[in-house]
Parts: structure tokens; C-alpha cells; sequence
């Protein structure tokens, strides 16, 4: 799960492989602003079909954090 | 449960007008740097959109649109028996908008003429109350007239809403005939989020006031006054994706109807990325699903008529048929099966 989760940091904010790591808080990403969101949940609804609900998300705060919120959800 | 069925009402004739006034949103916004737009405009998919000078108002566009159905249909005003008329941009606050165009075509005095304050979703409101109407024995022909400005009430300097939206009006002439077959509605709300999309200031909860017409720095780097819409767009986007397909599916049921069999979907016209998304979740193929906000925008309640009328509207040599989802502002959320059997399609009025 955890390295979905960076292959879709990865894909959605257009990084270079390998320059997401599980203890990024990936709101300080330069690349990190409100359609990145957007593009996070979109994704995640495609891949995993499931919409985090925006209360939850705001609690997840690294790549980690939302790799586990995920699993425990599946 | 707000699910309503028709047998034998439907569209006879539908027009569509926008202003000449094209804004480019890769070029025209001074506000953001250039790069910025381009990276907004290739997320939204919105490249132009019609923009209203000061003096044009909803009605104006209406009352194109409905001057060139009614002519070029021949159709008797003496036979419209209703007229109503969705906006969240009227004329004025009082009286209701509907009214004026009421005279203003020379409808008898007879027509029932009225307001409806609904935005994305009323076109399919709109639609299942001309139909109601339409389903009486005394009630000979509806005009249902949705029209908005609403590049009038979004600031053009808030990224979240300063390149989507467009002006425009149609016109939906509807009738009795057999032709028609079944149709459904499903008409949903959900007031808890009603602050989502709000203009705060203007009504009589919070008058406005001199302070109201400032400009405000909001959270994003987005600035509105209270006088113009703010928008959650991140609370939008979770409500549709989580919503849409879901009531999509539920209309399909509803309609005794497999996905396959509907020739096309047409979503209201928010955003690319919106409606991709919602298509890809509806594993929707994409010649079905057909788009106008490249050219228009969003539109508020006029973008699914407008889409029909512009992106299929040669399509309709023979009858289709139609899946219709508005979901937006309120919250309130409407989709609805319906057949449309050749009616006559104006071409696009510009004034």
C-alpha cells in the first residue's frame, strides 16, 4: 500500500521517482495546493474506489499516515 | 423520496443564447500570471466563455431565446399556458423575473408565470415542473426558460471560481404528445452544506453594507467580496463524486434501463476535471458523453440544455435516448431519464 501511495504522490504532483518518502508531510510540498487535493481524492476514488471524507483527510498528515488510513479502510 | 414519472410529456423545441462577448481564459485574466492560467485552464478544460456587459441581464438572454423558438417553431402564444423561468442571477430581487418575460412575449395573462432560485440542479427541477404542468389537460404548452449571469456575481481574481463561469440562456418549449414515452425524476437536497456556495451579503440575513462590497484576501490566495459567490470547492467536489454516480445508477434503475441503452449523458457542465471524473467512475464511454464548458463554461442550470443544444445538436434525427444529472449550489442534486423525439433546435443566438 505504501508504495501506491508514493506511486500516486508521485504521479498526480508530476515528481521524480523516488522523491516521495513515507515520512513526508506532503502539505509542504511546493507542488501541494488545492486542486493537488482534489486530484489526490480523485485518484484514490479511481484506484481504490473510495472518497475520503474531507474531515479525515485534514487528520492525515504524511504519506504513511494516509497509506495506513487506507488500509484499515479496505 | 422526491421521484416523479411522466408518460407522454416532453420537448418540443429548444433554442440557446449567449452574449458575442468571448473571454479567453488563457489571455484575457490580468490577474494571474500566465503560467498560472495556462495550468488552471488545462485542470478546468474551460478555454472561453460568454460575458454580459453591464446592461445585459438574464432576461435579455432569455427573452432571444424564447423570441426565436416561438417564431421559428410558429408556434400560437395564445397556447403557452405556463412560463417559468430559472436564475440565480435575475433581473431583480422583486418581482419575479418570469412575470416580466410574461409580457414582455406577449403571453396571455392566463399563463402562470414564476421564479425558481436553483442553480446547477434546475434545469432538471425546472424540466420536472414543466412537465407537471404540461401533464394537465388544460395546460397546453410550457416554456421553460433557464438564464443566468453569473460572470455578474463571481470575482474574477478568486482561482476557484474566476475561470469557470459563463452566461448564457435556453429555452425549452414543453408538450403533451404520445411520441414522448416515459420519463423520471429523481430531485434531491442537501441543506447542511448550504454555505459550500454562498453569496453571504445581499439577502436580509446580512444586508448589504458598505464593508460587504470590499474586497476580501481569502484562505488560497483568492479574493471575492462578501457581494460575490464563495465557493468550497473542495466540499463541492467530494459532495459529487461521492453522490453523482450513485443517483446516476439510481435513475437507470428507475427507468428499467441498462447503461448501454441511454444514447447520451449529459452532466452539468462544471469542470473538466469534474465531469471526467465522474464519467470515469461511471465507466461512461466518452462519445456519449458529450461537453460544452470548452467553449461556454459553467452555466449554472443552463448547461445541460446548452450542451444539448450546441455539442449533439444534429443528433436528433431520431429519437434519444437522454440521462440528464445537475448537482451544485443549494446543495441540491436532480437527474432524470427522459426521450428526446426530433425536436427542433435553434441554431446558437448571439446578441
Amino acid at each position: 500500500m505504501l508504495n501506491k501511495i508514493k506511486e500516486l504522490f508521485e504521479d498526480v504532483l508530476e515528481r521524480d521517482s523516488g522523491t516521495v518518502n513515507p515520512d513526508d508531510k506532503f502539505r509542504e510540498y511546493e507542488e501541494w495546493d488545492s486542486l493537488a487535493y482534489l486530484s489526490v481524492i480523485a485518484k484514490i476514488d479511481e484506484d481504490f474506489g473510495f472518497v475520503i471524507p474531507r474531515d479525515d483527510f485534514q487528520k492525515i498528515i504524511t504519506i504513511k499516515d494516509l497509506a495506513g488510513y487506507l488500509e484499515s479502510h479496505q | 423520496m422526491a421521484v416523479l414519472k411522466f408518460n407522454g410529456v416532453g420537448i418540443s423545441g429548444l433554442s440557446a443564447a449567449v452574449p458575442k462577448n468571448i473571454y479567453h481564459n488563457r489571455t484575457d485574466n490580468k490577474y494571474f500570471e500566465s503560467d498560472d492560467a495556462e495550468k488552471i485552464v488545462e485542470k478546468i478544460g474551460v478555454e472561453e466563455r460568454r460575458v454580459t456587459d453591464r446592461d445585459m441581464c438574464s432576461s435579455d438572454l432569455g427573452l432571444a431565446a424564447a423570441e426565436r423558438l416561438l417564431g421559428d417553431m410558429n408556434i400560437d402564444r395564445s397556447s403557452i399556458d405556463a412560463l417559468i423561468f430559472v436564475s440565480q442571477t435575475a433581473d431583480y430581487r422583486i418581482p419575479a423575473t418570469g412575470i416580466i418575460l410574461q409580457h414582455k412575449l406577449g403571453l396571455p395573462k392566463t399563463c402562470a408565470a414564476f421564479d425558481v432560485n436553483l442553480g446547477c440542479s434546475g434545469f432538471v427541477y425546472g424540466l420536472s415542473m414543466a412537465y407537471s404542468f404540461a401533464t394537465q389537460p388544460t395546460v397546453d404548452r410550457v416554456l421553460l426558460i433557464n438564464a443566468e449571469t453569473r460572470t455578474k456575481v463571481y470575482s474574477f481574481k478568486d482561482r476557484k471560481t474566476g475561470f469557470l463561469f459563463g452566461d448564457a440562456a435556453t429555452v425549452c418549449l414543453v408538450e403533451r404528445g404520445e411520441i414522448y414515452g416515459e420519463s423520471y425524476f429523481k430531485l434531491d437536497s442537501d441543506g447542511s452544506k448550504a454555505d459550500y456556495i454562498m453569496i453571504k451579503s445581499g439577502g436580509y440575513r446580512n444586508p448589504c453594507t458598505s464593508e460587504s462590497f470590499l474586497e476580501k484576501e481569502q484562505p488560497g490566495g483568492c479574493f471575492h467580496s462578501d457581494e460575490q459567490v464563495h465557493m468550497d470547492g473542495e466540499g463541492v467536489f467530494e459532495f459529487v463524486i461521492t453522490n453523482v454516480p450513485r443517483h446516476v445508477r439510481e435513475v437507470l434503475r428507475l427507468s428499467q434501463l441498462e447503461k448501454e441503452e441511454v444514447d447520451y449523458y449529459v452532466f452539468h457542465q462544471a469542470n473538466r476535471f469534474m465531469n471526467e471524473h465522474v464519467r470515469k467512475m461511471l465507466k461512461l464511454e466518452k462519445e456519449k458523453v458529450p461537453y460544452s464548458f470548452e467553449k461556454f463554461g459553467n452555466t449554472s442550470s443552463v448547461s445541460i440544455p446548452l450542451t444539448i443544444a450546441t455539442s449533439v445538436k444534429d443528433k436528433f434525427d431520431i429519437p434519444r435516448k437522454i440521462l440528464v444529472s445537475g448537482f451544485g449550489v443549494g446543495l441540491s442534486l436532480a437527474s432524470a431519464f427522459f426521450t428526446l423525439s426530433t425536436p427542433h433546435i435553434t441554431e446558437l443566438i448571439e446578441i
